[in-house]
Order: C-alpha cells, then sequence, then structure tokens
C-alpha cells in the first residue's frame, strides 16, 4: 500500500532538527578548532621568528670585532684585511667601504666578491648610508636560485663615512633538509629578508620552491633582525591541535546525524505502528459495515422469503380450487369408461387415456401446490429415525433397476414427525428420479456430534454447483413434469424444525447428497 | 330407513358424479349438500358409511361429526389438509382421510372394506343400464 510506505512529517522534522543541530555542533566545533589551531599556529610562528632573528643578530657578532679594528686603527684597509682573514675565513665576503658621494667605494675586502676601488650599487648604497650602531640588513634579493643577504654597520662604530658590511649567498631550499629540527618540524615556514612576504626576498624556506606559504590561510609573524623587521610566514604540516581534536567535529557530526536517523527511524516505527492500529480500527469498521451489509442482505432474503410465502400460499389457494374441479372430471372419466366400456374406436380410447392421463397430472400438480403451504408450526416429538425411514421408503417403491441401500443407526431427533416424513419422502423421490435408467440410492442416518445427519445419495448426474441454490427456489426444476416445490418445501420444513439442509457429492463422487442435519434428541441405545 | 352411504358435498358436479360411481357399484346412497342437511338424514336413516368433505357453507364437516355420537364409520374426503387439532377433534369416529380427488377406484377398495352391501344387492351393469 502506498500509504504505508511514506514517511511520516514527523519523522522527518524531528529528524531535520537533530541533524541540523549536529551540523551546528559541526561548524562551531571546526570554528573552535580552527580557532585553537590558528592560535597554536600563531604562537608557534612566533617562537620561528623570534629564532630566526636570533640566530641573524648573531651576524652582528662578526661585524662587531671589525667594526672596533676599524675605529681603532682609523680606517686602516690593512688592518680590516688581516682582521676580517681570521674572522670570516675566507667564506664570508667582508667588505669596509668609503663613501664618495652618494655611493661608496670598496677600501678593502675579503671573499670573492668584491674588490678594492670597486663602486657599490645604489642599493647597496643605500644600506650603508643607512647603516648605523645596530646591525642593519639591506633587503634579501633572491634570485630565482639563490639568495643574498648584506648585513651592515656604520657610525658611530665606525669613524664617519666608513661601514662595514658582510654578504653572503645561498641556496634558500638548503634549509628544507634541515626542518626536521624546532621549530620548522611542525611548520612550513619562510622567512623573507623583508617585512613583507615576498618571494623577491626569500631568504629561507622549509618547504621546495613551488610549495612557498605566501598565500592566505598562513600566519606572518616579524622577527626583528638588528633594526630591521622580516617576515616570517608559516603554515602547520599537519594539524597542530593533534588528530582527535581536529577529527572530533567529524565525530560530531557524524554522531549527530546518526542520533538523527535513530530517532527518525523510532518515530517513524512508532507512527507506522500507530498508523496500523489507525488501519486496524479501519479495517474492524469496515468488517461492522460489511456485517451489517450482510444483516441487511439477510433482511432482504427474509423479506423476499415473505414474497415467496405468499407465492406459495397463493398457489396453495389454487390448488385447493383446483381439488373440486378436478374431482367432478376424475369421476366423470371414470364413468364414461366404466360406459363405454373397451371401446372398439381405437381414436376414442386414444383421447380418453389422454384426458385419464393428463387430468393425473394436474391432480398431482393440485397436489405438490397444496403441499408448498406456509408449514404449521413443527409439533415435536422424539422421533425415532430408523422407523421413519422404513416407512418412507415403504411408502415410495423404489423403481426397477434401481437399488437402494438403508443404513440406520438407532437415533431420535426432537423434530415434526410428519414433516419429517414429507422431507424424506421428496429427497428420496427426487434420488428416484435422478437415477432413473439405473442406479443406487442410500437413505443413511448418523450421528456426528451433537447432530444428527439424514443424508439421502444417488448414483445420478448430480447437481450443478451453479445450481446449487436454485434448486431450492419454488418452482424451479428441470423434470418437464416436475413442480420444482419438492427441495423447497424440504427447505422449509427442515428449518422450521431447527436443522438444515445442504448439498454435497454423492455416491461414485457426481451423483448427489443431499444432508439434513438437525440437532440430536434422545440417544437410543440398540 | 337406511341406506348405504350418505355423501356430504356442497359441489354438485362432484356429489352428483360420485353418487352415480357409488351406485354404479351397487350401493344405496343418500346425498347431502352441507352440514344440516348432512345431519337431517342421519337423523332418519341408518347410514352404513359417511363420505364427509371438510369445508361447505353450513354446518362444515368437522361440526357434522361434533354432533354426532355413535356415528356410522366417516371417511373424510377433503381438498384440504387436516390440522392436528382436527384430527384430534374428530379422534375415532374417522376412520380414513382421503385427499381430493381421489381416484375412484381407490375409493371403491375403501369402501369395500367399510361397508356391508345392503341385503338387496344391485348389479352394477344393472345399475348402469
Ligand atoms: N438427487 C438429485 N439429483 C440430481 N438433481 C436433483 C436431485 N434432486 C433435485 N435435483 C434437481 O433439483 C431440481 C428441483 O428439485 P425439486 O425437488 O425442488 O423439484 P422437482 O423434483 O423438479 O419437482 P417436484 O419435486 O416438485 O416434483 C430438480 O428438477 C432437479 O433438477
Ligand atoms: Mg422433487
Amino acid at each position: 500500500m502506498r500509504r504505508a510506505s511514506r514517511v511520516a512529517p514527523l519523522t522527518v522534522v524531528v529528524a531535520a532538527v537533530i541533524a541540523a543541530a549536529s551540523v551546528a555542533g559541526f561548524y562551531s566545533f571546526k570554528n573552535s578548532a580552527d580557532q585553537q589551531e590558528r592560535t597554536l599556529l600563531e604562537s608557534e610562528t612566533s617562537q620561528a621568528a623570534l629564532y630566526v632573528g636570533t640566530v641573524l643578530s648573531e651576524v652582528g657578532s662578526i661585524l662587531d670585532p671589525l667594526a672596533s679594528v676599524v675605529s681603532l686603527t682609523n680606517g686602516s684597509p690593512s688592518a680590516f684585511t688581516a682582521h676580517a682573514r681570521t674572522v670570516g675565513g675566507g667564506l664570508l665576503n667582508l667588505v669596509l667601504a668609503e663613501r664618495h658621494g652618494t655611493t661608496y667605494q670598496v677600501q678593502s675586502a675579503v671573499g670573492t666578491r668584491y674588490s678594492v676601488g670597486q663602486t657599490l650599487s645604489a642599493a647597496i648604497s643605500a644600506t650603508l648610508a643607512r647603516a648605523g650602531a645596530t646591525l642593519t640588513p639591506a633587503p634579501v634579493r633572491f634570485n630565482g636560485k639563490t639568495t643574498t643577504a648584506l648585513f651592515a654597520l656604520g657610525p658611530p662604530l665606525v669613524p664617519s663615512g666608513l661601514a662595514v658590511f658582510t654578504e653572503f649567498s645561498f641556496s634558500p631550499f638548503i634549509a628544507t633538509a634541515v626542518t626536521a629540527a624546532k621549530p620548522f618540524e611542525l611548520l612550513k615556514a619562510a622567512v623573507y629578508g623583508a617585512p613583507k612576504a615576498n618571494e623577491a626576498n626569500l631568504l629561507v624556506a622549509t618547504v621546495p620552491a613551488g610549495d612557498l606559504p605566501l598565500h592566505s590561510g598562513e600566519v606572518m609573524a616579524l622577527s626583528t633582525v638588528g633594526n630591521a623587521k622580516w617576515a616570517v610566514v608559516a603554515e602547520a604540516r599537519s594539524p597542530l591541535i593533534g588528530a582527535f581534536a581536529r577529527q572530533a567535529q567529524y565525530i560530531i557530526l557524524g554522531l549527530g546525524l546518526f542520533v538523527a536517523l535513530l530517532v527518525g527511524a523510532t518515530i517513524e516505527v512508532l507512527d507506522r505502528r500507530q498508523r496500523y492500529a489507525a488501519r486496524l480500527v479501519e479495517e474492524r469498521t469496515a468488517d461492522l459495515r460489511t456485517t451489517l451489509s450482510d444483516l441487511q442482505t439477510a433482511q432482504e432474503a427474509l423479506i423476499r422469503g415473505e414474497r415467496l410465502t405468499a407465492l406459495g400460499e397463493m398457489a396453495s389457494v389454487i390448488g385447493h380450487e383446483l381439488r373440486n374441479p378436478l374431482a367432478a372430471v376424475t369421476n366423470a372419466l371414470y364413468l364414461l369408461r366404466a360406459k363405454l366400456g373397451d371401446p372398439a374406436d381405437p381414436n376414442l380410447e386414444k383421447h380418453l387415456s389422454m384426458v385419464e392421463r393428463e387430468t393425473a397430472k394436474a391432480s398431482t400438480l393440485a397436489e405438490d401446490l397444496t403441499a408448498f403451504v406456509r408449514p404449521r408450526e413443527p409439533q415435536k416429538s422424539a422421533v425415532e429415525l430408523p422407523g421413519l425411514v422404513t416407512e418412507v421408503v415403504e411408502a415410495t417403491p423404489a423403481p426397477a433397476n434401481v437399488v437402494l441401500e438403508v443404513e440406520t443407526e438407532p437415533l431420535s431427533v426432537q423434530a415434526d414427525r410428519r414433516q419429517l416424513a414429507e422431507v424424506l419422502t421428496n429427497l428420496v423421490a427426487n434420488a428416484y428420479a435422478a437415477v432413473n435408467g439405473g442406479g443406487t440410492v442410500r437413505v443413511a442416518t448418523h450421528r456426528r456430534g451433537q447432530e444428527v445427519e439424514m443424508s439421502v445419495e444417488d448414483t445420478g448426474p448430480g447437481i450443478d454447483a451453479d445450481l446449487s441454490d436454485r434448486v431450492f427456489e419454488p418452482f424451479f426444476t428441470t423434470k418437464h413434469d416436475g413442480t420444482g416445490l419438492g427441495l423447497a418445501i424440504v427447505r422449509r420444513l427442515v428449518e422450521a424444525n431447527g436443522g438444515r439442509v445442504t448439498l454435497e457429492d454423492g455416491l461414485d463422487d457426481h451423483g448427489a447428497r443431499v444432508v439434513v442435519r438437525l440437532p440430536v434428541g434422545v440417544l437410543e441405545s440398540s | 330407513m337406511r341406506t348405504d352411504i350418505l355423501i356430504v358435498e356442497d359441489e354438485p358436479d362432484v356429489r352428483s358424479s360420485l353418487a352415480d360411481i357409488l351406485r354404479q357399484a351397487g350401493y344405496q346412497v343418500e346425498e347431502a349438500g352441507d352440514g344440516v342437511e348432512a345431519l337431517a338424514v342421519l337423523a332418519t336413516h341408518k347410514v352404513g358409511a359417511v363420505l364427509l368433505d371438510l369445508r361447505m357453507p353450513r354446518c362444515n364437516g368437522v361440526e357434522v361429526v361434533d354432533a354426532l355420537v355413535d356415528p356410522p364409520p366417516i371417511v373424510v374426503v377433503s381438498a384440504h389438509q387436516l390440522t392436528d387439532s382436527d384430527r384430534a377433534r374428530m379422534g375415532r369416529k374417522v376412520v380414513a382421510v382421503l385427499k381430493k380427488p381421489v381416484p375412484p377406484a381407490q375409493l371403491l377398495d375403501r369402501l369395500a372394506a367399510i361397508v356391508e352391501l345392503t341385503p338387496e344387492p344391485r348389479l352394477p351393469s344393472a345399475e348402469a343400464q
């Protein structure tokens, strides 16, 4: 049924509310987790920035003694060179420069990059001009392969017009190899030699070139390097707040949806149960209605029965009224026959016997019509069945070629004896007619529980199932000389005596078997 | 006076044809058209047997039977079924109940067993002439 499989609106609403709540929970948890994640990332990044600042400030410790030497020797290039060799070991470019106008010129240099007398670029000159007692980095330059960093010190650490600086180049991705170390183990980080994250200023990165953390969702911190601020940009390699905390939101979502489903299912089950109950009530109501309509049908049948009764009474009256004329005709015929003796004229004889035959038929009809009268109130007494059966079969002799079998138990029923005899007579007459031409008729009485069965069965053609109700209707007959009242009278009399009549399959399973069931009377022992 | 059979029957055709048959069979027959006439005949005649219809205009068959103290054998010949109370009322006075129309041969058989023919019987053939 379509209606039964539809989900109840209540189920949908409740499930939806719970699902919505769990989605809300998911997001709020996710938000707080994100928040927490970000806070953690920020602190990690700041820590990294601090670390970077600290490490780079070490560069100051290289330049500081050189600045002192320059100051003490009043800018002696040879003293600078000698000292720089011992500090830099030839690996670092260490330069003493002097201002000439807006640019600086190399006075002394160790390392491969600079040579004495070289005029420095405008960018470097600008840095040197800014350089003072605190370490001053030039913006870091990254050319796509290598990064170049430059740190300078100027007056008052050195005589005015002079500056010392160190410059070194390296691949910023060297750092990727050592990122297992704190604080970068958790972070994808890049340090830019400028206050803003700009690839041109990349100083060092803990990730390969294509994966630089420069984008949204990253955290930036500034680290102080000398008198400059450099940007440290980072994002987490994996959730910082731990796998469970990260997954808790999904667990919340999953659980929430599961609960929504569960509650939904429960409500649905309850609802279906209720709907089932409602349907049950509906069905019962329908049953009741059916019963009512059955009752109505029964009432109509009763009314129809009344009509039949009226018909029967009319038939009976007609039957009576026919009797006197028939009696007169019968008598007159008798007299005629007596007067004529055996008439010589065969035609006369033919007509006379026809009148006699037809008068006899009319008499039988009148008899039947009379019998079909509303039965009198049955006058019940204990009717001993074997005696009744014997009486009836003796009064109704079997036609030639018909074998009659009688099978009776010593039983009695409370019934009207004459009515019961009429019933049996009609049934036996029908059976004889059915096996006409040869066969067996069996009359039997048996006890079945609280009932007594009186059956008449035969080896005749039987009664078609679709006729099984009609044969009990008055005037229904298939015989050319039948009135169709026999079974109608049988049913009426049996029912008046508190019993019922049914048709069943008879002998050699196609004959007819009419069974009369009556409540058991006094059981007699044989 | 005496007679063999009294026919009590309101229907003239039935009555006269039956009377003819009985006379032809050698009985002396008296006829009555209703219960009152029947009682009159019974008062003046010694009757061998009575053929009695039940439903008649004046004084029906049952009343006739009731009125008789020691009646001759009565054979009821009627178109109507006897009710049980009728049967009880008439009791032993009724020796047979026959349903109309009674085949004449059957009726004669019955009567032969009940009525002795009068001393001067006439041959049926003589009566028939
Ligand atoms: N034992 C039977 N075997 C076969 N058909 C039967 C049997 N008994 C009754 N019938 C069928 O039922 C019909 C009605 O039977 P019912 O006794 O009411 O009337 P009828 O025998 O035809 O006439 P009626 O009994 O009034 O002389 C019969 O005409 C016959 O067709
Ligand atoms: Mg029949």
